[in-house]
């Protein structure tokens, strides 16, 4: 029955791409306002990860009440990144280079803090949400990946909503324009940036959350945002439906690389693509790639 | 044969004509002048001739070839040579290093005589820093030649820069606004400073700028650019009594 | 003493590799965290050319530093026209996608559980007497118009390519010149420790290299050798710090590059004039006079200069 198998790849590729999108979008969504790519995006999804972990096994609170302090967890430490790193290296108008360096190193740190303190064994997730799947016609679907699939698109469409009805929304798309013009305007852009990524970093602590859910808390947990890092390549760094729509292609394509093909695959799969579409269109289905003026 | 000869050069990025048909004839030794309102298309004609924008059509003949296509660096190389509006010196490198990126270019010592230091290398090297040297002394900048250019005060870092496309020993040199953000008794030092250029190296000089007593002053012969179109062109008489211009520059005058 | 012998000899490594990141990222300016891979692709190559083939450690060295180049070269080619970060991100992939071809290399690379029976020959001697020549390569690299080059890259790509330097082709150079030293490295690294494991070159490798140019100050040959001697002997002597050296490496690239980006040296660097001056109070000084004599060197202005005008 290869049909049953594709929808269920399908199936599985939707689940694991919508996880991808939230991360997607964020760092997308920071890429969008300063223009660089923000390698620390791991670390916001490892916090959400553990914070959620340990809240939820030590602490008597309702599930959704450790998820939701998880995730305003990550949300803090990356508006707390922010400020402590990026700022000054903003305000000094240091080249992008030292952005990346600087992501990377706070990258490193979190996820060798971790190591060195918790420790590298992988941590399960109490079984809060039934790990009992039903099946949809042929396919078999986890109650948690619905979950997750709904809860993200939740997110992504107040997110939406966010960015083009809100003043706030306006203020953050022409920020992604022209930071500059934005702030001569009147716009708060400390302010601004702070809450963008306090958005980035809540939607990676959620990602966070539902991987842990879904396979274990490990510290390299952080690995899985170079995906979705292809994946907003993919779709166009700095376009948010960009974003979702890359992780959604690249969670269906890598569900089916890895039941059809071989497995060990699937990780060099994501990398040749991200080499292709850096090869054939920089700019990805839907980004926009800016000449520099001379 | 002049030295440099654009035809019909247009360039469009997408549904945006920023120059339309335009066309240059400059002679040898020739100091000519082109001016225009802001966004009028000026620095990108400079990125065409220079082989930073490709021209959508036209054609671009450089001592009678044809540049088309080519690129920046071997544009450089044949003989055009370029500053920037907004100066771009290499900061963290001294005033004498800047010279000497640009004037090691005919150095031909491959890298395993640079790895070995042999003869060719050192006489090479040698004759590069004392004409790097030479060349700011010329300018007036000999006394700075070991200060970091992103030290030095505004003025000399435009003639640093002057000074390090003059390395290239150009036959044209583009003048991107080198007046720009100086008071008009520097405005006036750098025109002198111009014409004593073109007569001690005898390049052929095309100059964009907003200082119009710069402009008028040094200029044998002026175009003028609006919306990507030469509007005039002419001696500096003619120009500043051509109606075009004025109501480029003014606006439509209310009768 | 075989242990004070150890510890230098894996600083030669690590000095071997990290000057060609320095090369590559503090002169040139291009960013990479993916330089790990090219120490693996030495390593491996040069296990396999001395210890299944046979060959003696020199073809070893040589094949090393050519297969890293020629991967630098076919990687570098399509990924270095990109701009700045897409480039860091593709050598990121190309880092993790190396160390896992080589994870899944079965018999020939000896897979994840890894390849043993390299036979030693890096003794200390020879290390250091490689190191030498790569640091006096370097040097001689640095202070020509490659060099010029490199650096005028690295401050205004532009400005360079208007006065005639061939960006694409200098940053490619830099590229194949920084894999060959780090494949180098590796070759060294495979015939000292006589395994290799493909995770012994993933990113916490890469990191460990950028970390240390970085500390050490962009731009300054000088820089990088402090710091990689520093941050290569500190975990070995303080066997505490070792659990924690990489949360060090992490913390030392974000609080250098905030708090003070130029990093330990900044762009100085210890020049023969330099060592002159310090060693003119010794009674060597004759000898000194005679070797500083021949080179071109400008006079001692403040701050560095990285092309020695």
């Amino acid at each position: 029955m290869v049909l049953s198998r594709v929808l269920q790849q399908l199936m599985n590729g939707l689940s694991i791409g919508s996880i991808y999108a939230l991360i997607a979008v964020g760092y997308s969504l920071i890429y969008s306002i300063l223009q660089f790519s923000n390698f620390a995006h791991g670390s916001f999804l490892v916090i959400g990860a553990y914070t959620g972990f340990f809240i939820s096994t030590a602490a008597s609170l309702p599930f959704a009440g450790s998820v939701a302090l998880a995730v305003l967890t990550a949300g803090v430490a990356a508006v707390v990144t922010e400020r402590v790193a990026y700022r000054p290296i903003r305000e000094r108008n240091s080249p992008t280079l030292y952005f990346i360096i600087a992501s990377m190193g706070i990258a490193i740190f979190c996820e060798q803090t971790i190591i060195a303190t918790i420790g590298p064994k992988f941590r399960t997730y109490p079984r809060i949400l039934s790990t009992t799947s039903f099946n949809l016609g042929p396919v078999t679907v986890a109650i948690m990946d619905l979950w997750a699939l709904a809860i993200a698109c939740v997110c992504l469409v107040v997110l939406q909503y966010f960015i083009s009805r809100t003043r706030m929304g306006f203020a953050i798309q022409a920020a992604s324009f022209d930071l500059q013009a934005a702030g001569l305007m009147g716009v708060n852009v400390n302010g601004l940036i702070g809450l963008v990524f306090l958005i980035a970093g809540i939607l990676a602590g959620l990602s966070g959350v539902f991987l842990g859910m879904k396979y274990t808390v490990y510290p390299q947990l952080g690995y899985l945002t170079i995906k979705a890092f292809v994946a907003a390549i993919f779709g166009g760094l700095g376009s948010l439906p960009g974003a979702i729509v890359g992780s959604i292609v690249l969670g269906v394509l890598e569900a089916f690389i890895s039941a059809f093909l071989w497995s060990q695959m699937r990780d060099l799969f994501v990398f040749a693509l991200l080499i292709a579409v850096l090869l054939v269109k920089p700019s990805g289905l839907m980004g926009k790639y800016v000449e520099e003026k001379v | 044969m002049p030295v440099l000869e654009l035809s019909k050069v247009t360039k469009r990025f997408g549904g945006l004509t920023a120059v339309s048909e335009f066309d240059l004839r400059l002679e040898e030794g020739e100091l000519v002048g082109l001016i225009g309102p802001n966004g009028a298309g000026k620095t990108t004609v400079f990125n065409l001739i220079t082989g930073m924008y490709a021209p959508t059509s036209g054609t671009i003949r450089f001592l009678g070839e044809d540049i088309h296509g080519k690129k920046p660096h071997q544009i450089a190389r044949r003989g055009i040579a370029r500053t920037f509006q907004n100066l771009r010196l290499f900061r963290n490198l001294t005033a004498l290093e800047n010279v000497a990126v640009a004037r090691q270019m005919e150095c031909r010592y491959s890298f395993v005589e640079a790895a070995l230091r042999t003869g060719r290398f050192r006489a090479e090297e040698k004759r590069v820093r004392e004409e790097s040297l030479e060349l700011l002394h010329l300018v007036g900048l000999g006394g700075k030649a070991y200060e970091k250019a992103r030290n030095l005060p505004y003025g000399y870092q435009r003639k640093l820069e002057i000074a390090r496309a003059l390395a290239l020993r150009p036959e044209v040199l583009l003048l991107d606004e080198p007046a720009a953000g100086m008071n008009p008794e520097e405005s006036l030092s750098l025109m002198e400073f111009i014409q004593d250029i073109q007569e001690r190296f005898g390049v052929t000089i095309f100059l964009i700028e907003h200082h119009m007593e710069v402009v008028m002053g040094i200029c044998s012969r002026i175009l003028v650019l609006n919306f990507g179109c030469t509007i005039a062109e002419g001696t500096p008489e003619e120009i500043q009594a051509n109606p075009e211009v004025i109501k480029a520059y003014l606006g439509e005058v209310q009768e | 003493m075989a242990y004070y012998q150890g510890v230098l000899t894996i600083i030669c490594v690590n000095l071997m590799c990290v000057m060609g990141v320095s090369l590559l990222t503090g002169f040139t300016g291009i960013f990479s965290f993916g330089h790990a891979a090219y120490m693996a692709i030495g390593a491996y190559t040069s296990a396999i050319v001395v210890g299944r083939l046979g060959m003696p450690f020199v073809i070893g060295l040589i094949a090393a530093a050519a297969a890293a180049a020629l991967a630098s070269f076919v990687i570098g080619y399509p990924t270095l026209k990109l701009v700045g970060d897409y480039f860091a991100i593709a050598a990121l992939g190309f880092g993790e996608a190396t160390r896992l071809i080589l994870d899944n290399g079965g018999d020939i690379t000896g897979g994840a559980r890894g390849f043993v029976g390299v036979p030693k020959h890096t003794t200390l001697s020879i290390a250091l007497l490689i190191v030498a020549l790569g640091v006096v390569l370097m040097r001689n690299i640095l202070n020509s118009r490659f060099g010029r080059s490199f650096v005028a890259i690295r401050e205004d790509r532009l400005a360079a390519e208007a006065m005639g330097i061939d960006t694409s082709r200098f940053r490619m150079m830099a590229l194949a010149i920084s894999a060959a030293y780090a494949g180098v490295g590796g070759s060294m690294f495979a015939h000292y420790l006589t395994y290799l494991q493909p995770v012994m070159f993933d990113l916490n490798k890469s990191t460990e290299m950028a970390a240390t140019v970085v500390f050490g100050g962009l731009g300054s040959l000088t820089g990088s050798v402090v710091a990689c001697v520093l941050l290569t002997t500190i975990p070995e002597v303080f066997r505490p710090f070792y659990l924690w050296r990489m949360v060090f490496y992490g913390l030392a690239l974000v609080s250098t590059i905030v708090l003070r980006p130029q990093g330990l040296l900044g762009t100085y660097e210890l020049t023969f004039e330099r060592l002159k001056k310090v060693v003119s109070a010794c009674p060597l000084k004759a000898r000194f006079d005679r070797r500083g004599g021949g080179l071109t060197g400008g006079p001692e202005s403040g701050g560095g200069r990285s092309c020695r005008y």
